[in-house]
């Protein structure tokens, strides 16, 4: 039954494919065609054939070779696979176009790679930008108070970024204690190890981004003293405090006198000019502060995480004028 | 280079086979540029065939390679058959009738599952000749040829 109705199928497949058929016309076009190659070829020129040399995919053979030999699909942009009998086109250089054409998929092959590689760098890149980045944001600070004072600052891994001494002439020691990169711990009991603090009364303030954060490092850094045998304090301030920042503008303006006399005299008639000139200058101040608000409420780490306040104010006072005049009288001849 | 004679007689022989072949690909005007290719690829083939089966398969695989190549660069798909004058004409008789469905039909297929088909029903090659020309394993013509049929099938409503 499914045998009768392929057959079926068969016959109006054929039937639907049977109007195409070469016309008169398209056969006397293709030997006109064929003919002004040969002529172009017998002249010397190229001949205006198809660009396609997939015919290589087709040998001289029998169906089996036919089988051996892949041909190309639509989506196939490798080389075929199979060589092109140097007979197999009847085109002069054919298979020197050949590879030709496999030198030419080879460097787009190579292209594609190079394109691949690059765009795997570039995400790459960018990954490493964006976590070295990340690595060296601080979003934490640990402010040492002692005879000296340092300033850990932590990123969100708790690896210290930065380490900075208050008294810029001991920066170097601080530096030398090489803080950064290290765990928030292992930087503390550096640091009060060292000696550098000057003395064994320390009060550490701590500030975070994140309660969670700035708890872990309250408990870390009251730990560190306790084993140091240090006496102090551990405050969580809230990371604002140390945040505030603000700036002030001022301007003023000058202030400048200026006065100008002229006078003149003459005979039976008689002119006269003046002039003045002036100028002024003038000095503006301008100050600013900037302060964080933070109120400690209740001990270690109820600091209020408050932002900084920034004020600025600035005045200046100027003017400037001038005159001048001039007079010119006739004088009488005696 | 070949003669005129025969050329003339391969195109008689076997032009219909190569213009159906790229018909499958391209539309009827495309087709006949890629006609007319496959036979000056073969004016210019001097090589010898084993016999007559070996030349039309060899004229049909370098029709369909072209019709690719055609493709390829173009970049425009085809609607085989659609245009063909023969499909146009207005009739009543069941015979134009079914034609034409079964035209439609066609060219809802793969061009794979297409030429497949024509090189079965209409040229009647075997799967394993019909592979050989494609350059396609056997199964996965079997498969163009049982799908393409399913899917007339199912076009044409004859499920």
């Amino acid at each position: 039954m499914t045998e009768r109705n392929d057959n079926t199928y068969d016959e109006r497949i054929a039937d639907a494919w049977s109007g195409v058929q070469v016309s008169d016309s398209l056969k006397a076009s293709t030997m006109a065609k064929i003919r002004a190659a040969r002529e172009a070829e017998n002249a010397n020129v190229e001949v205006p054939s198809g660009p396609s040399s997939e015919d290589a995919g087709v040998s001289s053979g029998s169906f089996t070779d036919i089988v051996a030999q892949p041909a190309p699909s639509l989506n196939d942009d490798e080389t075929p696979s199979v060589p092109l009998p140097a007979s197999a086109s009847g085109v002069s250089g054919e298979s020197r176009k050949n590879a030709s054409t496999r030198k030419i998929r080879s460097v787009y092959r190579r292209r594609r790679l190079v394109a691949g590689l690059a765009a795997a760098l570039l995400v790459l890149s960018f990954l490493g930008v964006g976590g070295n980045a990340i690595y060296h944001t601080e979003t934490a600070y640990a402010q040492v108070n002692a005879q000296t004072v340092v300033t850990l600052g932590v990123n969100r891994f708790g690896k210290v970024v930065t380490a900075t001494a208050a008294q810029t002439d001991l920066q170097d020691d601080v530096d030398a204690l090489a803080l950064t990169g290290m765990d928030y711990e292992g930087a503390m009991n550096t640091l009060v190890a060292s000696g550098l603090l000057g003395s064994t009364d320390v009060n550490v303030e701590v500030g975070a981004d994140g309660t969670d954060q700035q708890e872990s490092l309250v408990e870390t850094t009251t730990a560190c003293l306790g084993n140091a045998g240090c006496s102090g304090t551990c405050n969580g301030q809230g990371y604002g405090k140390r945040d505030g920042t603000g700036g002030g503008m001022g301007n003023g303006s000058g202030m400048g006198n200026g006065s100008g006399t002229g006078n003149g005299s003459g005979m039976g008639n008689g002119n006269g000019s003046g002039m003045g000139n002036g100028n002024g200058s003038g000095m503006g101040n301008g100050s600013g502060n900037a302060s964080a608000s933070c109120s400690t409420s209740d001990g270690n780490e109820s600091c209020d995480d408050s932002s900084g306040h920034n004020n600025g104010s600035g005045n200046g006072n100027g003017s400037g004028n001038g005159s001048g005049n001039g007079n010119g009288g006739a004088a009488s001849s005696s | 280079m070949r003669s005129d004679a025969d050329i003339e007689e391969a195109i008689d022989r076997y032009g219909d086979a190569v213009l159906r072949a790229c018909s499958a690909y391209l539309s009827p005007h495309d087709a006949e540029d890629a006609f007319q290719d496959t036979f000056l690829r073969y004016a210019t083939h001097e090589t010898a065939f084993n016999d007559e089966e070996h030349r039309k398969a060899w004229l049909i695989r370098v029709a369909m390679n072209l019709s690719k190549d055609h493709l390829r660069r173009s970049s425009t798909k085809a609607q085989p058959l659609d245009e063909a004058p023969e499909i146009a004409v207005e009739s009543e008789d069941d015979r134009l009738a079914d034609r034409m469905r079964m035209n439609e039909a066609l060219r809802q297929l793969s061009d794979d599952q297409r030429l497949a088909l024509m090189l079965s029903a209409v040229e009647g090659y075997a799967v394993p000749q019909i592979a050989a020309i494609m350059g396609k394993p056997e199964n996965t013509v079997y498969s163009h040829i049982t799908r393409g049929k399913r899917k007339l099938r199912k076009v044409l409503g004859d499920d």
